[in-house]
């Protein structure tokens, strides 16, 4: 109490200085009066009271001082000394204070900005209630370990048999068609178990989300709109709740509005409908995978433990069913399967570049000051030697530096304030959707630590090598002709080749990226992007699709759907300014699309399904291959004569063709794209008969092979191709409603869009045009992801070799006046001015080299993280590693060159007289 | 003069309290005229430890200054004791009698 009570006051004193100080004064005044007016009474002439008054006193200066150590804190109090101290500094120099503040700032801003985005893409939790408890609940493909779908029953079965999950639901992607009041419109649908909402604690803003009763067949025809949509094509309207629209050609009830904030981990999405299934729908069986899973653990629950129950589930699925063989369940962290290990890794490396940066910033900025330390060596050593502790004056550095960077910090801040707005609107097309991005806590509690880290680590080297000398001969060394101490020049020399090592290591990283893209757009993607238009034309199955004889696989079922393809290919053809135009179920570069596996019927069958070769499958048609540009290296295109009527044919890619038939002429040969029924698991068999789902007599088709297309690349510029099989899609043998428009003109793309987009409602006035796009930007936003990597870490490194010349700059000019009367002396003795520029150039050189070498080592080892985000090439390449030594030698070189060929123009006369 | 010794550490404060308790309210000279008249000389009171002594204790509510006129109307700072300061004289001797009664039986001749 009594203690509290006393620093309470001794706080309080801090405040109120000169009051107190006033106050000791007056006090020890009067002390000195009394003791006179008792040495007056005792006898002796004034002078002598005085002077023995005063001797007793003994000195007043220690006396306050002691004084004024207890009324205040004597740590505080110093510091505040030295913050006035600091302040005092920069108003002095106010040029070299903003420099310094503005560097530190960029620096410490630039780390701020990456911190954001990492903080609200890999630290902040999901924007969910409790959200650590959300999972994704993914099926693997055992032997690859990489995440495929599950089917339908066997999410049933998981949902219902599991004991670790609060819930588990399940939901997939699918484009609606709305029509009915204003002009049709294509829309990013989620089909979703009902539970979804209410798994990840979202509250609807209007109205309610979905029921469990809503997953029956006939009850599920309701929606939940986002708010996106709502305000787009309802104007906001509070009251559409509980009206109807029509989707898909059927009326659906909306039943809920979802609140603005609401974003679905990891798929885009405007509007929800329950997943339902009709009765003998062949969706709903154990071979259609198509499902994502989304988990909440009940608390408590690791994920290992929700593991091993759906595991042993799976267990149970495989032994009943005999399906789903070769595949395990895998529960992790949803936030893992939303960031991606590319994304996450990307994020960490930029983080780790931008900190890189700010470390050069620091070298550069140390070396500053550690000159205005040199500067102020003898006002330092007077200090020193008048008896100030030198930890006071290692403080007094500290505090200066730290002033700086906490400065710089604001500026910083500010950066990253106002960069997170734009962030936020370029980053839905480069990062993944995790809420926003902005500067919260942890950005500020980051941006405090780096700042402080900053500050020590500036302030430390030019605190330590002022101090730490011995105080005599600076003061004896002439201000004029001191000379940098050779500690303090070793210093600096470290700094700077540190600078070097560590922009050599960014400008490793950056090198790579660059090839990487360089490797990417030099490879044969297999079409010509320019000059093509794409747009999407997803028809409804409710409209173009005979149900009943789909569900009997017959080839009949999707007669409409083609009639509707062809002749939508046979009206664009005739638009004025297109030279070609075809279809496909899955463009280039948009990842695969259909896996089936194919039947080579010129060799024996393997024992069952899982032995069959896999494949990509597309359905073309019109001229899909002519207006890609993709090549046919053998045999023919499909040509308006391959109808339903005609002989079945397929046209296969060439690395099918190389990896089946090597050496051997594939036309001609027959494959199939169903497997015999003899190598599928009797029970499925005898369900699909039974169901009638496939005839008792049933053959799959046997294909014959017409044509070799040349490879393309569907799965992204970095994925090599995969054996593909394309066929028309008026053989009908698999139908598809969604199918991809190419369209090569004469002219710019997208000057044809709306004459395109008049043909198709000439023909379905209902029918949207969706994802009208030019070949171009699909190609390009396919790498934009890594192109913003690329371009980031060059920043970065640009921004390192800039600050690193700078600082090679700025040490060599130092160091070339420290030592100008000793050049002048040489020159005077008759030195050639060509040895003067090469003694520079050698100081300066070592220090690079040291640096470089030290650089590369780092920059060997440290680029292996790069691995998984680079492209074609190693992560020691010795063109890049070449190319930025070479270019590192030249610039700091040129760099060197500079302050030591002023150096070599020196007069020696006036350098020897002003010594 | 020489053989006068310092003021041992945490001795100050009691000494001066109770110099306050028994002259009542008094001026720092005064206070250190008093202590060094009361040991006989055989202190000296350094005034840079004085004024911090008596600071602390006003810091932690033991006494309190006013400033008022001296016997010869010289302007001083007068202290007093508080009723805090007061407790803290019958704490502190009651402590000291029994730490001084201790070491006496230790320093005590011939009690083996």
């Amino acid at each position: 109490m009594r203690a509290l009570r006393r620093s309470l006051r001794r706080l309080a004193g801090l405040i109120r200085r000169p009051r107190g100080h006033g106050e000791l004064d007056e006090e020890l005044a009067s002390h000195l009066q009394l003791h006179i007016d008792d040495n007056l009474r005792r006898g002796l002439t004034p002078e002598e009271a005085r002077r023995q008054a005063m001797v007793a006193l003994g000195g007043m200066t220690q006396a306050a001082e002691a004084y004024e150590d207890q009324r205040t804190v004597p740590l505080l109090d110093s510091a505040i000394r030295d913050l006035h101290y600091g302040f005092r500094q920069m108003r002095r120099n106010p040029g070299f204070a903003a420099v310094v503040i503005l560097t530190l700032g960029l620096g410490i801003g630039a780390n701020s900005v990456m911190f954001s985005v990492v903080n609200s893409l890999l630290l902040r939790p999901l924007p969910y209630p409790n959200a650590d408890r959300l999972v994704a609940v993914e099926t693997m493909e055992a032997v690859r370990w990489t995440s495929s779908y599950t089917a339908p029953p066997d999410f049933y079965k998981y949902r219902d048999g599991s004991r670790s999950f609060d819930h588990v639901e399940a939901y997939f992607q699918r484009a609606a068609n709305i029509t009915g009041g204003r002009e049709p419109e294509r829309v990013q649908t989620l089909v979703v178990s009902p539970g979804l909402f209410d798994a990840l604690g979202t509250q609807m803003t209007l109205g309610r989300g979905f029921v469990r009763q809503e997953e029956q067949w006939g009850s599920h025809r309701v929606l939940v709109l986002t708010t996106g949509l709502w305000e787009r094509r309802f104007g906001a309207d509070p009251s559409v709740v509980g009206t109807a629209i029509t989707v898909n050609g059927e009326p659906y009830a909306i039943v809920g509005v979802l609140p603005r904030s609401f974003s679905f981990p990891g798929a885009e999405a405007q509007m929800f409908v329950p997943m339902a299934f009709e009765a003998g729908d062949n969706r709903n069986t154990h071979n259609n995978y198509f499902l994502r899973m989304i988990g909440r653990l009940k608390t408590g629950v690791t994920p290992q433990q929700a593991n091993a129950d759906l595991n042993g589930i799976l267990k149970t699925i495989v032994a009943e069913e005999g399906v789903n063989q070769g595949t395990a369940m895998d529960v992790v962290p949803l936030r893992n399967v939303v960031v991606g290990r590319d994304v996450r890794r990307a994020l960490i490396v930029l983080l780790a570049a931008v900190g890189f940066v700010l470390l050069i910033t620091c070298a550069n900025l140390a070396n500053l000051l550690l000159s205005r330390a040199a500067a102020r060596q003898r006002e330092i050593a007077v200090r020193l030697a008048l008896g100030a502790s030198r930890r006071r004056l290692v403080a007094q550095f500290l505090t200066e530096s730290l002033l700086f960077s906490l400065l710089g910090a604001t500026v910083g801040l500010a950066i990253a304030y106002w960069s997170a707005d734009g962030l936020n609107v370029v980053s839905p097309r480069l990062l993944p959707r995790v809420g926003t991005i902005h500067v919260d806590l942890s950005v500020l509690t980051f941006t405090a630590a780096v700042a402080t880290a900053t500050g020590l680590l500036l302030g430390l080297a030019p605190a330590f090598y002022s101090t730490g000398q011995r105080v005599g001969a600076d003061l004896k060394a002439s201000s004029r002709s001191s000379s940098d101490s050779p500690g303090r020049s070793r210093l600096r020399g470290i700094l700077v080749a540190a600078e070097v090592a560590l922009t050599l290591v960014l400008l490793a990283g950056a090198g790579l990226m660059i090839r990487s893209m360089y490797e990417l757009l030099r490879v044969p993607a297999g079409f010509e992007a320019d000059g093509v238009l794409t747009l999407q034309l997803n028809v409804p199955a409710q409209k173009y699709v005979d149900r009943e004889l789909d569900r009997r696989s017959s080839p009949l079922a999707y007669i409409r759907a083609t009639a509707f393809f062809t002749s939508v290919v046979d009206r664009i053809r005739a638009v004025p300014g297109v030279q070609a135009v075809g279809a496909i179920n899955g463009l280039p570069l948009m990842g695969e699309v259909w896996g089936k596996s194919v039947t080579l019927y010129d060799r024996p069958l393997p024992a069952d399904v899982r032995g069959l070769p896999s494949i990509q499958f597309r359905v073309v048609a019109g001229d899909y291959f002519k207006a890609l540009g993709i090549r046919i290296l053998n045999g023919r295109p499909f040509t308006d004569a391959d109808t339903l009527r005609a002989p079945k044919v397929a046209i296969v890619n060439q690395e099918f063709a190389r990896r089946h038939w090597s050496g051997a002429n594939p036309l001609g040969k027959i494959i199939s794209v169903n497997p015999p029924l003899s190598l599928v698991p009797k029970s499925i068999v005898d369900e699909a008969i039974r169901s009638g789902a496939i005839p008792p007599d049933y053959e799959p088709d046997r294909i014959a092979v017409v044509g070799v297309a040349d490879d393309v690349r569907y799965g992204g510029l970095d994925v090599a191709a995969v054996p593909v099989v394309y066929m028309p899609h008026a053989q009908g043998s698999e139908g598809t409603t969604n199918m991809f428009f190419v369209i090569r003109t004469a002219r710019d793309p997208l000057s044809l869009a709306n004459a395109i987009r008049q043909q198709v409602a000439e023909i379905d006035p209902d029918q949207p045009v969706a994802s009208i796009q030019t070949m171009r930007a699909r190609v390009d936003s396919s790498i934009a992801q890594r192109r913003m990597q690329m371009n980031v870490l060059g920043l970065f490194a640009a921004m390192a070799a800039l600050i690193a010349i700078i600082g090679i700059y700025g040490v060599m000019s130092y160091t070339v006046a420290q030592r100008a009367p000793e050049i002048g002396i040489r020159l005077a003795l008759g030195a050639a001015r060509r040895d003067v520029i090469a003694v520079v150039m050698r100081q300066g050189m070592t220090m690079v080299g040291a640096g470089m070498v030290i650089g590369l080592a780092a920059a060997a080892a440290i680029t292996r993280v790069l691995r998984t985000l680079l492209f074609g090439v190693s992560p020691t390449d010795p063109l890049v590693f070449i190319a930025i030594s070479l270019l590192v030698a030249v610039t700091a070189a040129v760099t060197i060159y500079l302050p030591a060929r002023r150096a070599s123009r020196l007069d020696p006369l006036t350098m020897l007289r002003s010594e | 003069m020489a053989d006068r010794s310092d003021v041992k550490q945490g001795t100050l404060a009691l000494m001066v309290l109770k110099t306050l308790e028994t002259m009542g309210p008094l001026h720092g000279y005064g206070i250190a005229r008093r202590i060094e008249q009361t040991s006989g000389q055989l202190l000296a009171i350094n005034y840079g430890t004085l004024y911090p002594a008596l600071l602390k204790l006003e810091q932690e509510g033991d006494i309190e200054a006013d400033w008022g006129l001296s016997d010869n109307n010289r302007k001083a700072k007068y202290y007093h004791l508080t009723r805090s300061g007061r407790k803290r004289i019958e704490r502190e001797t009651r402590e000291w009698q029994r730490t001084s009664a201790i070491l006496g039986r230790f320093l005590a001749p011939g009690e083996r």
